[in-house]
């Protein structure tokens, strides 16, 4: 029980790291290597304290290094990261439950070309400079979840995320950038005694973020991306400075049934609907103008079923879901489109976790394709493809003895990247190995991965390692 | 409960989804500009279209690549797809007309910023003969050399002499301007007599060079590297009641301040100001500039969205949009003594000083 208690709870940081970022992301992905309970299915707090029933401290310590041998044309060199995690669970009494947690990262962006963003990627209106520059990032994330049971079986949760990050280039224009975040996320939940549960929950989330770029002598020129082929040259001033706001909110559902059809049958559901608003404002601080904004709408559609599950049997896991998203932007100055990207993606997956005596073997494959259809208007950029992506891995759980574990994995991926990769596609290999021992004290452990990303045709990789101790009790 | 609970959320993001923006009703890229270059004086009873004249729209928004065509035999070019942005629209033309001494060749420039409101746009740009030929403020060099001590004493102004005529500075005044005509900031004077003084010629086609300071701040300040010799200038700024204005070169000629109680050399804004050369029949700077004494009148500014400050008779633009300070770049008629008294046309940013010749 305490086991599946930690996984559980392991599984909760895994997913708040992926979405409650410096950025939020609108929709998750799913993949069917991870394990998704009642909480994390949706993030929906309600159903927190139905997947933890003991209290429960972890710590850990993290670091990784990431050499970027092949780069899309705004990317850095080489990525240091360094991270602080502690995550605490209490059941204050037998109706509510706290979860809270505290992430310190510092990331080091070396030789990072001329963009000022954290991700060029990632935005429609990305600021660059003309120099080239170490890039430090830092920040502290502050995390609440409450849980408490309001009815016979009836929940209700409440999660706030909040985060600020402060970046410093080391080169003209000593770009600064602070970013806010907060995420909130109200949910309820019903959990029958027959193993019917059923919740909704619904996000709010608000980003803030700030750039100022100073400029010393002539080379340092800022400019704002329109999409990936135009900029609009900001006005040479002593300081630029630009303003992201973003706001959106979310409504999400789930359904979980246990003994669906037959007595080992579990299915479980999940959907949402979405929408995001990003305005930037760009220029001297005494003038900025609006030099564009997005709005991204939709939504995505999971379903999960699951045969066996007992640790004597073999268990069966199969995923289908569905995401599909729209984005428009559009220029400050003037009320057209500029960008549309439509997403549609669809992925499935199987896992079959096969016990034999101490060991767990789970194998999988999982598969999708995005079909984008990205224009940019202003210069007549069409990207219409559909993506492909595949993933085989394998996971190994020993129990060495009663208080030893070792975990192994291995997995192997292709995927058909965007047009700014440069590449038709990329393989990925990737292995992981980590050992817990339980002491008196509690349980300490230690896990490495290395991940190595080719492109096809193409020189360099991208090969990354990455460390982690941590502490549980 | 379940259905009120998801009505409830339901309605939550029909709520917020309200407040989000409305997307736009047309696609960037679709904008055509459909453009008909006249001349029209009635003087001389001319009323014609140009045809077979080169149209240049220059992005005035993005970094993006000049658009060129050349007018059909009705005097019009068709511009399709464009992205929808601020163009600056130049066309210019020699013609065989007359003007009442004879058929002669004619140069006609037609220019316009446009600003674009709907998808399909025809409009007429009405040429114009160039402005008078004469002397001209042809370069302006403000912004400094690069450095990091925010040095910018090397400036200096260029004149060009564009007519077939000498020309004479004999009490000339070269004013840096305030907000308007009417508010001057500081006005120095040639020697001499204005209007009718003969000592101090201009031959055609020639340069003069003023010197905030006729000093070689390249070689004596920056070891050669950047910045620029101005001991050979033509003339310098000199203002007697300014104690720190040293380097007066006895080999120079003075522009003399003729403002009581000014105390600074003619020292200009780097990134943006008002220059006036004036005939000298108007120093009486109190109440500004007389306009039918202006001789040139060039306004410059690096912000796209500087509001006017000098008269449109005088210069309907600005130039210099971009322009950086401390990057030893320069601002330069397109060619030496190209004038159609709009600065946002005849001036282009060059990237180094041209001192006494063309670049």
């Amino acid at each position: 029980m305490r086991q599946n208690c930690i996984l559980s709870i392991l599984t909760v940081l895994i997913l708040t790291t992926l979405s409650d970022g410096y950025e939020n992301y609108l929709y998750r992905d799913y993949s069917v290597r991870n394990t998704y309970n009642l909480y994390d299915l949706v993030n929906n707090p309600a159903f927190l304290r139905l997947n933890n029933h003991e209290d429960l401290m972890t710590y850990e310590i993290r670091t990784g290094n990431q050499e970027n041998g092949y780069q899309r044309a705004f990317d850095p060199e080489r990525i240091e990261t360094a991270g602080v995690d502690i995550f605490s669970y209490k059941a204050l009494d037998e109706k509510s439950a706290l979860a809270t947690r505290i992430v310190y990262e510092t990331s080091s962006l070396n030789n990072l070309y001329r963009s000022l963003e954290k991700d060029f990627y990632s935005d429609y209106f990305s600021y660059t400079d003309t120099t080239t520059g170490d890039v430090s990032y830092a920040g502290p994330r502050l995390s609440v979840i409450y849980n408490r049971e309001i009815f016979s079986r009836l929940l209700t949760g409440l999660q706030i995320d909040y985060g600020i990050e402060r970046g410093l280039k080391d080169v003209y224009t000593k770009c600064e950038s602070i970013s806010r975040n907060i995420n909130v996320i109200w949910g309820l939940g019903y959990s029958s005694y027959s193993g019917t549960s059923l919740g909704a929950s619904v996000r709010y989330f608000d980003r803030q973020g700030s750039y100022e770029a100073v400029k010393e002598i002539t080379d340092a020129i800022v400019n704002t991306y329109m999409g990936y082929h135009i900029y609009y040259p900001e006005q040479p001033r002593s300081t630029n400075e630009k303003k992201v706001y973003a706001e959106g909110i979310e409504i999400d559902g789930q359904l979980s049934k246990k003994g669906f059809l037959v007595p080992s049958l579990k299915i479980e559901i999940a959907g949402g609907y979405g929408a995001k608003e990003n305005s930037i404002n760009a220029g001297g601080s005494s003038n900025p103008v609006q030099r564009g904004y997005w709005i991204r709408e939709g939504g995505f559609a999971n379903s999960i079923l699951t045969y066996g599950g007992k640790q004597s049997k073999i268990g069966l896991e199969l995923m289908a879901g569905l995401k599909r998203y729209h984005d428009w932007a559009s220029p400050g100055d003037y009320d057209v489109i500029n960008i549309e990207n439509s997403i549609t993606d669809i992925h499935y997956g199987i896992k079959t976790i096969i016990p034999i005596q101490s060991i767990s073997l789970t194998i999988g494959y999982e598969a999708g394709s995005e079909d984008v259809n990205y224009h940019e208007y202003t210069v007549d950029y069409v990207f219409d493809e559909q993506l492909s992506r595949s993933l085989i891995f394998t996971d190994v759980d020993i129990s060495l003895n009663q208080v030893m574990q070792m975990h192994y994995s291995v997995w192997f991926s292709n995927f058909e990247p965007w047009f700014y990769w440069n590449t038709s596609s990329i393989q990925t290999q990737g292995i992981e190995m980590g050992v817990e021992r339980l002491f008196v004290f509690g349980k300490i452990g230690v896990s490495f991965q290395m991940e190595f990303w080719k492109p096809n045709d193409e020189m360099g990789s991208i090969d990354h390692f990455g460390i982690a101790f941590s502490f549980k009790k | 409960m379940v259905k009120y609970t998801l009505t409830f959320f339901i309605g939550l993001l029909v709520l917020f989804s309200g407040c989000f923006k409305d997307i736009p009703e047309f696609e960037d890229g679709y904008l055509n500009l459909n453009i008909t270059i006249r001349y029209v004086e009635p003087r001389f009873g001319i009323d014609i279209v140009l045809d077979s004249a080169v149209v240049t729209l220059e992005n005035a928004d993005y970094k993006a690549d000049v658009a060129t065509d050349t007018t059909d035999s009705n005097g019009t070019v068709s511009f399709q797809e464009l992205p929808w942005s601020k163009f600056i629209v130049t066309s210019d033309k020699e013609e065989m007309l007359d003007l009442g001494d004879g058929v002669v060749p004619v140069s006609l420039i037609a220019d316009t910023v446009f600003l674009p409101e709907k998808e399909e746009n025809v409009f007429t740009i009405f040429a114009r003969g160039p402005a008078p030929e004469g002397l001209k403020i042809n370069e302006i060099y403000t912004v400094g050399p690069p450095n990091n001590f925010f040095f910018f004493f090397d400036q200096y102004f260029e004149l060009y002499n564009s007519s077939s005529d000498t020309a004479y500075l004999d009490g000339m005044i070269f004013c840096r301007m305030g907000s308007s005509l009417e508010s001057v900031t500081y006005i120095y004077q040639f020697p001499g007599e204005p209007l009718i003084g003969r000592e101090y010629p201009v031959a055609p086609d020639s340069f003069v060079v003023m010197a905030m300071d006729a000093y070689n701040y390249r070689d004596e300040i920056f070891s050669g590297l950047v910045s620029v010799d101005l001991s050979t200038a033509d003339w310098e700024f000199v203002n007697a009641a300014d104690p720190g204005d040293l380097n007066n070169n006895p080999d120079v000629p003075n522009i003399m301040n003729i403002e009581v109680g000014h105390t600074l050399d003619f020292m200009v804004g780097l990134s943006g100001d008002g220059l006036i050369l004036g005939d000298g029949s108007d120093v009486n700077y109190f109440d500004g500039i007389d306009i039918e004494s202006v001789v040139d009148c060039v306004e410059y500014s690096a912000s796209p969205t500087h509001i006017k400050e000098m008269p449109e008779e005088l210069d309907k633009g600005s130039g210099g949009v971009g322009q950086i300070k401390y990057s030893g770049s320069s601002l330069e008629r397109r060619f030496a003594g190209f004038d159609t008294n709009n600065s946002t046309v005849d001036f282009v940013i060059i990237t180094a000083p041209t001192i006494g010749y063309q670049h």
